[in-house]
């Protein structure tokens, strides 16, 4: 009722809460943005509240990155599997896929006599993810832990990164960091720990899952568990997602 | 060109707003990246990742007005997003092969964001609030709505049961963020 009133009375001045919802509901006028930066600057217990209530946004945004994601890879699954395939376009390249799978196979009947190990496949598949976390600027020096972490893992210092990516984990619980730190493992030829790392981050189901699951397929290709690698390897096609193209043709190699 | 959604429908996160702009520029992003050295995994994986990050300014209000068309800007960060990963892949391209201006005041927004400490926290806090809370404080942090809004849809008695159940789920959160 007070503020019915309030606003009644002076329809240019808006209360904070007022300000504050309209904030978050992202219709600030030019003037109450005004208002409400000068509430902020005068007040610092309502500006320390605010910072709050805007980190809380930026982490359910990010939370909520993660569902739309998901939402968009299997959109893709369900509705573009299919279509792809009938496109002429995709045909043909599959046409010319099988001409050089046949080409290669002659060709390596011809001059090597046997089909690549599951280890060579593995050497010939795996490249640590990219670090799309903490973009490494040229030039300029990493402040925190994270991004030092990154910029080591970028570089190829695997060993150091896998100890930061650890501790960080230790500190912030963040799923993404087992899946870095499993890829810095592989990297590292510590491939059973890898494994053990991929497992768990695999259990937060977060953005990087279908990544995780290619590269714990890759992982047990390392170990010569052709059966754990095949079956992974089936489901990436079948959902059609990270590295589905690359998974069916191993699959053919390993056939 | 579709009918786009507006900046306002699309404000309300609902994610059927999204995936029918994925399906309605999907092909032409596909045939547009295709001119690079992309494999379709990765060429996909970078279209989702883009309209995931139209998402994320929409939602966090870094994208207030709309200059362009929808799919100008979604091709905007979709070429940042292909620059990115061929810089990463260490091929070589510079801006110009990619018709991508450098200084844009647009491409900070374009950047992976990464989240502080303090917000890691808050996000692993939230999980562990009630559903009633967690319900309310989406409606309002997330998804913008108004407390009348949120007085109707989830059925509160007034909007002073709103406010005071608000504050009440803020301090509860706020209570599990100290150690």
């Amino acid at each position: 009722m007070y503020e019915a009133v309030k606003r009644k009375n002076d329809p240019l001045v808006m209360n904070r809460e007022e300000l504050v919802e309209a904030y978050f509901a992202g219709r600030l006028s030019e003037d109450e943005a005004r208002q409400l930066s000068d509430a902020l600057q005068r007040d610092a217990a309502f500006a320390e509240e605010f910072e709050v209530e805007k980190d809380l946004q930026a982490a359910l945004i990010d939370q909520s990155k993660a569902d739309l994601k998901s939402t968009l890879v299997n959109l893709e699954t369900e509705k573009f599997n299919k279509n792809q395939k009938s496109t002429g376009l995709k045909l043909w390249r599959y046409a010319v896929a099988a001409i050089l799978i046949i080409g290669l196979s002659l060709f390596g009947a011809l001059f090597i006599g046997n089909q690549s190990t599951p280890e060579e496949l593995y050497a010939e598949n795996f490249e640590p993810y990219r670090n799309i976390i903490a973009p490494v600027v040229r030039g300029e020096h990493a402040e925190g832990l994270l991004e030092k972490s990154f910029a080591l893992y970028e570089r190829g210092d695997y060993d150091q990164a896998e100890k930061d990516f650890s501790k960080l984990y230790e500190a912030t619980g963040d799923g993404y960091l087992l899946f870095y730190r499993g890829n810095a493992l592989l990297a590292l030829g510590r491939t059973e720990e890898a494994i053990t790392l991929f497992k768990s981050h695999q259990e937060t189901r977060d953005n990087f899952y279908y990544k995780s699951r290619w590269y714990l397929a890759l992982a047990y290709l390392k170990l010569d568990k052709k059966a754990d690698a095949i079956s992974i390897l089936e489901e990436i096609v079948a959902n059609n997602s990270y590295n589905a193209e690359k998974a069916a043709q191993l699959l053919k190699e390993l056939d | 060109m579709i009918i786009e959604p507006t900046l306002e429908q699309l404000r309300t996160g609902d994610s059927e707003a999204y995936t029918k702009i994925y399906e309605a520029y999907r092909s032409s992003f596909i045939g547009f990246a295709r001119k690079y050295e992309l494999s379709d995994d990765d060429i996909l994986d970078i279209y989702q990742d883009s309209i995931v990050k139209l998402y994320e300014n929409v939602m966090s209000g870094k994208l207030s007005t709309l200059t362009s068309s929808i799919k100008t800007y979604l091709f905007s960060i979709g070429k940042f997003k292909i620059y990115e990963h061929l810089r990463y892949a260490k091929k070589q391209v510079t801006g110009d092969e990619l018709d991508f201006k450098v200084e844009t005041v647009e491409q900070a927004h374009f950047e992976e964001t990464t989240l502080s400490e303090r917000q890691i926290a808050l996000r692993r806090h939230f999980e562990t609030l009630g559903e009633r809370c967690k319900m309310l404080l989406t409606c309002f942090y997330l998804k913008g709505m108004s407390l009348k809004d949120i007085q109707e849809v989830e059925q509160y008695e007034n909007i002073n049961t709103v406010k005071a159940a608000k504050s009440r789920c803020m301090k509860q959160l706020k209570e599990k963020m100290i150690p």
